[in-house]
């Protein structure tokens, strides 16, 4: 396992959501940058001129969801891996997230601090 | 002024009777009507006791029956044949004797002029297309018909023969129109209520159809709740209590609390939303069942 600098993005639009990430990223010893964003629109400002390794993803927002911001991503071509951390426990959901390449994981909340790891080494192993 | 020809005199007489007797007959639309100028006119075609016209179509016979006194008879039924009407019906030959027939006779009832006076009868048989007709004339037997009252008799009998069958036809077509129109005032009326009957149950369909769908939008509505807003506190809240058991730093605790109120206050929120909704679909779905048992 590398450890190397790791630039993640949360996005999503529950602050305590995204704290929760937070910690379990920290909790897991890799090393890391953060930007977390509650607002979606922000996110992607931010993509223009940033490149995160990947951004969790939360698929239930107000004004632009998960897939509008999927979207965006690619008519943007913003090349950063995506996982997607839901409280859906949908199966369209999970089976409409493999149309999109960038989409490396699915997760139901809430996140477990082995998942943080395992999604580290797949991005490790690309 | 030319020589008096007693001959050509009658017939300017008799034609100028007969145009007459013509336009009155153009104005006739009824039957009643068309024996009325008959037996107006007929006195000034020839004398005559009685002037009988029988008329048989389609096995039918109407028998009309003019006196000189202005007197008139309808009757119909082959019982209305006389005895020499029969004969001429099927021997088709004319007839000319002296008239004794009390049957024919009692036409003159109440005429002093006629009963004592020696009678002629004269019958002929004319055939039309469809109509076979008998015509028969009681005269005096002193002042018999000559050939050109005979020749003016066929002509009222063709006149008549054809008016009648004109007015025959009219009050047919009358009646066939009639029919028609009741027929047609069934069969729109009859339209009217398969037309109800399809409005009614297209409205069923559709008030039925809408129903289901209204059902089905809560219930999307609903389980969209389920999947995502009532999940998504309480995953925030395992996700708090999984890291309690990793962190241990100021910071954290005294976070802990409060967002785990805040996540709870807002899962109960949403559950009261899923329940309120729970129930109206509920209420709406008991209400319509009443209403429809009512029906």
């Amino acid at each position: 396992m590398k450890n190397e600098d790791y630039h993640i993005m949360l996005v999503d639009d529950q602050k305590i959501a995204n704290y929760i990430n937070k910690k379990l990223i920290e909790i897991s010893g890799i090393e890391h940058q953060i930007s977390d964003f509650t607002d979606p629109k922000k996110a992607l400002l931010h993509l223009n001129n940033h490149n995160p390794d990947v951004i969790l993803l939360d698929l239930n927002m107000p004004d632009i969801n998960g897939w509008d911001f999927l979207e965006q991503m690619k008519i943007n071509k913003f090349n950063s891996k995506v996982a997607i951390v839901t409280s859906s426990t949908s199966k369209l959901d999970r089976k409409k997230s493999q149309d999109y390449q960038e989409v490396i994981e699915y997760y139901s909340k809430p996140l477990k601090k082995d998942d943080i790891r395992n999604l580290i080494n797949k991005l490790a192993s690309n | 002024m030319s020589d008096y020809n007693p001959t050509e005199a009658k017939y300017r007489i008799t034609y100028e009777a007969y145009s007459k007797f013509s336009s009155q007959l153009s104005k006739v639309n009824d039957i009643d009507g068309l024996i009325a100028v008959v037996s107006k006119n007929l006195k000034y075609f020839f004398s005559y006791q009685i002037f009988r016209i029988i008329l048989i179509e389609n096995k039918k016979t109407l028998a009309y029956t003019f006196t000189n006194t202005n007197k008139q008879y309808t009757s119909s039924g082959s019982s209305s044949l006389l005895n020499h009407e029969k004969k001429i019906a099927k021997t088709q030959i004319p007839l000319h004797t002296s008239c004794k027939d009390q049957e024919l006779l009692r036409f003159l009832n109440n005429n002093n002029d006629g009963l004592d006076n020696d009678k002629d009868l004269w019958g002929w048989y004319f055939n039309y297309t469809k109509i076979e007709v008998i015509t028969s004339i009681v005269t005096k037997a002193d002042l018999p018909l000559t050939i050109s009252d005979v020749e003016i008799l066929r002509l009222v009998v063709d006149t008549f023969t054809t008016k009648h069958k004109e007015l025959q036809l009219d009050k047919q077509l009358k009646l066939k129109n009639e029919n028609l129109k009741e027929a047609i005032i069934k069969i729109e009326d009859q339209n009217s209520k398969i037309k109800e009957i399809n409005d009614n149950q297209q409205q069923i369909i559709f008030d039925r159809t809408d129903e289901i769908r209204k059902k089905n939008e809560s219930l999307v509505k609903l389980s969209f709740l389920n999947a995502h807003s009532l999940r998504e506190p309480l995953t925030r809240i395992l996700g708090l209590l999984d890291l309690s058991d990793e962190l241990d730093s100021n910071e954290f605790k005294s976070n802990f609390k409060e967002y785990i109120k805040e996540s709870a206050l807002e899962l109960d929120q949403i559950l009261n939303k899923v329940i309120e909704q729970s129930v109206e679909a509920i209420d709406q779905y008991a209400i319509k069942n009443i209403e429809r048992d009512e029906k």
